[in-house]
């Protein structure tokens, strides 16, 4: 049985989503229902769930105002939002999930089913870490966590190299020789590091341009990557890298 | 721009042979903060002074001159804080912090011999930074300290020219520019031959020798010509309108002016109104008045707007005053005795044309910089206006609310709709997504229609193994529509047994997608909407026109057509076939 708690300025955004949860009644018990951070702080505290479903814009705040202040934070998250792009980016980022409104039954089973898997991990506190500092730096500190089959790493975006398409598969190549195989595709990849200097210049490959040591003339173009690694440039993708690394550097 | 050069290549410590993105590479594995850190630093600011200028590079500049004075590091001191001056003068046209810096710099060399060089570069910087202030004899004070570490520099020896012709000493500019020219020659500098003759050129027409003026004008402009020194050409013509005017030459005047017109751009405001007061001269000795007059007019009106800018060189005066009495930095009597003098004259502008030029390139750099930035402010307005989907998704939830608890399909049918909508959004941003995402796009409308029509049709989608839909591009939602016709008119009367069968095929150099139902055909569903045939062919027609547009956007021959079954209707879309990576 999974304790549950949503925070939500609007009363029937509340009600909406305990219908949803009210289809699994032996799975979830709602331990309460808040709709100021001032009193989700005072009630989550006390009432200790083991889940919060929180909502992004509460007033005049948001959900990170809510995780900033609370002391107590023995809890896995599920961030709810009507329509934020640029909110989910973040939350992907921090490897933290969210539902969008009007959330759908077959999504919220399959964010349920994500947490269960992740429960033995007990790493949320890393995750709500890395997703409020990342909401206090710019791009050139922000850190992203990379799921593995075992475990969830925290790493630091410019310390990747670049990343390669292993089927459903990515190996995610760091500075100092270091390689993490994460269980997400590479588009997933180049979703979130778009606001980036990374480069997808080809299906298998998404580079951080930073990292590029040369590249070569001539066709098929490769760029030679900082770790001595050459990656082949698709050929549509040639004259838009050239002229990206031209404006960049 | 070789005023620049010549700043440029001795600001760092040896002359940057690498590329910039080698540079930055090698700056960021480069974990620990030292002197190394703050060389590489340097020669990476060098080079993008050169290659791409930007206001940024000051942070970048200041961020490693503070790393260099942590570490007590003179050597790297003295460069950051020329480069300062540099970016200040060249860049952000902000004179008075230039001399700031260089001032700066200046002091932490002092006295050592070591430093002779750089030494030199930034007094003759300070000394063009006065010369295009007009005040000419502390620029002279500064190309003086100059000359005497390197007596042979011909380029200072032109601005010592220069200046001399500005202040009518007619004698000593000559001389100026004659040894200038000697020791160019000497070098086999053809830029500065050519710029000392022109300078030289317009000297003599003060000292009404004519003629000599004529043979060094003639012969500047050969030698730019033959080497086509474009940038040396607006002054050089100008000066060369100036000698065929004083030699009575109105043809030749009126050529040399015009071609002066053609660099419009390039020019300066005091160019140009000289420019139009030579024609004047040249109309009315033509006896054109009606032309006379019109450039009289556009001299006045350039006179104008230079008075305009002789403000604003009185409100940089002013800034400086209070960086002054803020810093101490330098003596407000000082400035107080700075009196505006402003000189029409063009005389020897060459070298100062030359900076200006330069100047010019780097600002233009910086405007095509600033248009990046507002299309990118462009692209954010679109974002904004993005906020509205918020507001339909809050909607979308609030009518959820009123759904009865019980009613699963209508809770199913609007969570499906906002997905829908939602995809359909975020893919409206994008030009091309890809076949998969189309196909997912597309299954989500098919699902809802199934759903709103009780399964009264089922629908399949098949992929040719020969494509890969995760790397096809094709435009989004094209085939939402004629799969909609399918639905509406195919099957309306139709009770349970509609299908839909959408095909994808790479057919050689396109892409073939074939929307297919077991309807009751075009025909009849026309009879039964009685002639009623508008929605049809309004999706048919917006089809057309997206086709039409990709078409001249991109040179192809998208088209489909309708195909009578006799059961059903076939519709044949060819797209270009487009692949994401290649």
């Amino acid at each position: 049985m999974i304790r549950a708690v949503i925070i939500d300025d609007q009363p029937h955004a509340i009600e909406a989503l305990e219908r949803v949860i009210a289809n699994f009644p032996k799975s979830f018990e709602i331990a309460g229902a808040f709709q100021t951070i001032d009193d989700a702080i005072i009630g989550v505290t006390q009432l200790s769930p083991d889940l919060v479903f929180l909502d992004v814009e509460i007033h005049n705040d948001t959900g990170f105002d809510f995780l900033e202040r609370i002391k107590y934070r023995d809890f896995q998250v599920v961030f709810t939002t009507a329509y934020s792009k640029y909110a989910y980016r973040a939350f992907q980022f921090s490897a933290l999930h969210y539902l969008l409104k009007p959330v759908a039954i077959e999504d919220f089973v399959d964010v349920i089913e994500r947490l269960k898997k992740e429960e033995d991990h007990k790493n949320y506190n890393q995750k709500i870490d890395t997703l409020l500092y990342n909401h206090h730096v710019d791009n050139s500190l922000k850190k992203i966590i990379i799921e593995t089959a075992s475990e969830s790493l925290v790493v630091k975006v410019s310390e990747i190299l670049y990343c390669l398409s292993d089927g459903n598969y990515t190996d995610i190549h760091l500075i100092g020789n270091k390689k993490i195989m994460s269980a997400k595709t590479l588009k997933i990849y180049e979703e979130q590091l778009n606001d980036f200097n990374f480069f997808r210049v080809d299906q298998k490959a998404l580079v951080n341009l930073d990292y590029i040591k040369k590249y070569t003339k001539g066709s098929p173009m490769f760029v030679i990557m900082e770790d001595g690694k050459s990656i082949k440039v698709a050929i549509n993708r040639k004259p838009q890298l050239i002229k990206t690394l031209k404006q960049n550097y | 721009m070789i005023w620049i050069g010549l700043c440029l290549s001795t600001i760092c410590f040896a002359q940057s042979h690498k590329t910039l993105d080698s540079l930055i590479s090698i700056i960021k594995s480069h974990n620990e903060e030292d002197t190394t850190y703050v060389v590489l630093r340097i020669k990476y600011i060098a080079q993008k002074i050169y290659e791409s200028p930007s206001d940024s590079l000051l942070e970048y500049n200041l961020e490693t001159l503070k790393v260099a004075e942590k570490l007590n590091f003179k050597r790297g001191q003295i460069p950051l804080h020329s480069n300062n001056g540099v970016i200040y003068q060249y860049i952000i046209a902000n004179p008075f912090k230039a001399l700031d810096s260089y001032h700066k710099a200046l002091k932490i060399i002092g006295n050592d011999t070591v430093f002779s060089e750089q030494r030199n570069v930034i007094n003759s910087n300070i000394g063009l930074i006065y010369l295009e202030q007009e005040e000419y004899s502390k620029a002279l004070e500064s190309f003086e300290k100059v000359i005497e570490q390197d007596p042979e520099n011909f380029r200072i020896l032109s601005s010592i020219g220069t200046i001399y012709g500005k202040t009518k000493e007619l004698d000593s500019a000559t001389v100026y520019f004659k040894k200038s020219m000697e020791l160019a020659k000497l070098n086999n500098s053809f830029i500065d031959i050519a710029n000392s003759k022109s300078n030289l050129a317009r000297v003599l027409i003060d000292l009404n020798r004519n003629n000599e003026a004529l043979i060094e004008m003639e012969e500047s402009l050969e030698i730019i010509n033959k080497y086509n020194l474009g940038f040396l050409k607006p002054v050089a013509y100008l000066n060369a309108a100036l000698v065929y005017l004083s030699n009575e030459d109105y043809e030749k005047t009126e050529e040399y002016s015009m071609k002066v017109m053609n660099f419009e751009d390039s020019i300066n405001l005091s160019m140009k109104s000289s420019l139009w007061a030579t024609l004047v001269e040249v109309y009315r000795a033509k006896r054109d008045y009606e032309k006379a007059l019109n450039a009289y007019e556009k001299h006045y009106e350039l006179k104008d707007s230079l008075t305009n800018s002789d403000r604003k060189l009185e409100i940089s005066r002013k800034e400086i005053q209070f960086e002054a009495d803020r810093k101490g930095l330098l003596a407000q009597e000082e400035i107080k005795r700075q009196k505006l003098i402003k000189n029409n004259s063009l005389f020897g502008g060459g070298i100062l044309i030359v900076v200006l030029l330069f100047g010019g390139y780097l600002y233009k750099r910086k405007r095509e910089a600033e248009f990046e930035l507002n299309t990118k402010s462009a692209e954010l307005k679109t974002l904004r206006t993005q906020m509205n989907p918020h507001f339909i998704f809050s909607s979308l939830n609030s009518v959820n609310n009123f759904i009865s608890k019980t009613n699963t399909t209508a809770n199913t049918y609007l969570t499906q709709f906002a997905k829908l909508m939602r995809k359909t959004l975020e893919n409206s941003e994008k030009e091309d997504i890809t076949l998969q995402e189309d196909i997912d796009l597309l299954n989500t409308y098919l699902n809802i229609e199934q759903n709103m029509l009780h399964d009264e049709f089922t629908h399949e989608i098949l992929v040719d193994d020969a494509l890969d839909a995760q790397n096809t591009l094709v435009p989004p939602m094209l085939l939402q529509p004629l799969v909609e016709n399918s639905i509406k008119h195919g099957f309306a009367r139709l009770k349970g047994n509609g299908h839909i069968k959408v095909q994808f095929k790479k057919k050689q150099n396109t892409l073939l997608c074939i929307v297919e139902d077991n309807g009751v055909g075009r025909k009849k569903a026309m009879e039964y909407s009685g002639g009623n045939t508008e929605k049809t062919s309004m999706s048919t027609e917006i089809l057309q026109k997206r086709l039409d547009i990709i078409n001249t956007k991109d040179k192809t021959s998208a088209n489909f057509r309708i195909i009578d079954k006799e059961n059903g209707t076939r519709v044949e879309l060819e797209l270009p076939f487009k692949v994401e990576f290649e």
